[in-house]
């Protein structure tokens, strides 16, 4: 079975697409096939990595029966990661997504197209409609991405509740983790707010990795790539690479949860 | 360095995620789930490493947990049992305790490999369908621990 991770948030902008596009790809340097769904109709992260060099099909073609796998599911050169879309071209198909996520038919193809994977990374839309809870009920844990700044806190709360809700009808569903992006350290405003968030939020939710705000991030996606394919991006894709070992590290701790034993002998 | 004051909105973040975090841990019963987590994990195994299938029996053969193997449950619980006490009877004769692998081409191009695990005195068997001429032993051995720790309750 495999993992399904989405990364979620209420408010727009918060480096979504970065962090799934990124933490895809450090998943799949340590040798776990990784998928990577631009499951937003926007397609930013389709949009971001140039997915329509090699197809301009998506799951609504799927979902249709106009395409088969392998037309919407794309591998990368290296064969480590592969990626997908939507596809939602129109209003039509967002209509479409919209009622295939109420009739549970979306759910049933992201599973069918996740697995053969190890990871699946969702990158999902801003806000907590019909299409986010679909995503969030075939997850097995969600990454919420927050930036230090307080619009983006506020929201915190009422997409936490979405996730409650949405655990009712999936409740495998857990927070793997809250990290934050897009900080700037020059600014004071920034650290004060990464200073209350880490005051604030339990050590075992909030990742300790941290994603800077960095113009690399934008020369990427003008590249169409990962950071770490990027000049001079080795140090931020390290960062990424350490957030891959962090989720890693809970996954672990979470399935082996169960184990009474305290004893080493 | 003093304690910085806390947003409203981050303390009732704070208390939700509390709340979620305890909700998970409260709803994962570990007996129930134990099967369903020793299948996922030989899943994941097999889809890092590339195996067609795999299992883990107890010392009776019994399949705790199955993957994609295409053997039916009680020709798996016999191979188990058969190749485990092989496994078994070989580490006797031999005074080689710690012999723990045994391998048998079940086509031309996969073998089964069984590889024999103690724990907390109890034995279990991992079984694993792969490609003849790969070398499963990183891989198994990489799982074990995790399997290991799941399988030590009883």
């Amino acid at each position: 079975m495999a993992n399904i991770v989405s990364v979620a948030s209420q408010k727009g902008g918060v480096g979504k697409t970065t962090t799934a596009l990124n933490l895809a790809y450090s998943l799949s340097r340590f040798g776990e096939r990784t998928l990577v769904l631009d499951a937003d109709p926007q397609g930013s992260l389709a949009a971001a990595a140039n997915l329509r060099k090699r197809t301009s099909r998506g799951l609504v073609d799927l979902l249709r029966n106009e395409a088969s796998v392998d037309e919407v599911v794309v591998a990368t050169r290296d064969g480590a990661m592969a990626m997908a879309s939507l596809g939602a071209a129109s209003a039509d198909d967002v209509i479409a997504i919209e009622e295939w996520a109420r009739t549970g038919k979306l759910a049933e193809v992201i599973r069918a197209i996740a697995g053969p994977y190890v990871n699946t990374v969702i990158d999902a839309p801003s806000g907590i409609g019909r299409l986010v809870e679909t995503l969030l009920e075939v997850s097995h844990s969600v990454v919420v991405p927050v930036q230090p700044r307080n619009l983006t806190l506020k929201t915190l709360p009422a997409f936490l509740r979405a996730v409650q809700h949405v655990r009712r009808r999936n409740p495998e569903l857990r927070i793997a983790g809250v990290v934050v992006t897009m900080l700037d350290v020059d600014a004071a405003s920034d650290r004060r707010a990464w200073d209350e968030i880490r005051a604030a939020l339990p050590e075992d939710v909030l990742f300790r990795t941290a994603v800077p705000s960095d113009e690399l991030f934008e020369e990427a996606s003008l590249r169409a790539a990962p950071v770490a394919l990027v000049p001079g991006g080795q140090r931020l894709a390290g960062l990424f690479i350490q957030l891959a070992l962090e989720l890693r590290e809970r996954n672990l701790m979470w399935e082996t949860s169960d184990v009474e034993t305290s004893d080493l002998f | 360095m003093s304690r910085p004051r806390i947003s409203s909105e981050l303390q009732e973040a704070a208390s939700l995620l509390g709340a979620i975090t305890e909700d998970v841990r409260r709803r994962s019963s570990p007996l129930q789930g134990r099967g369903d987590r020793l299948q996922r994990l030989l899943a994941q195994m097999c889809a890092r490493a590339q195996f067609r299938g795999a299992a883990i029996a107890d010392d009776q053969g019994l399949p705790l947990a199955v993957h994609n193997l295409p053997f039916r449950a009680e020709a798996l619980g016999a191979i188990a049992s058969v190749l485990g006490g092989a496994l078994a009877t070989v580490a006797k004769v031999t005074e080689r305790p710690e012999l723990p692998t045994i391998a048998v081409d079940v086509t031309f191009d996969e073998k089964l490999v069984v590889r024999r695990v103690v724990e907390a005195d109890l034995t279990y068997y991992l079984l694993v369908l792969c490609p003849i001429g790969g070398d499963e032993r990183g891989e198994i051995e990489l799982s074990l621990r995790q399997l290991t720790t799941i399988v030590a309750r009883s």
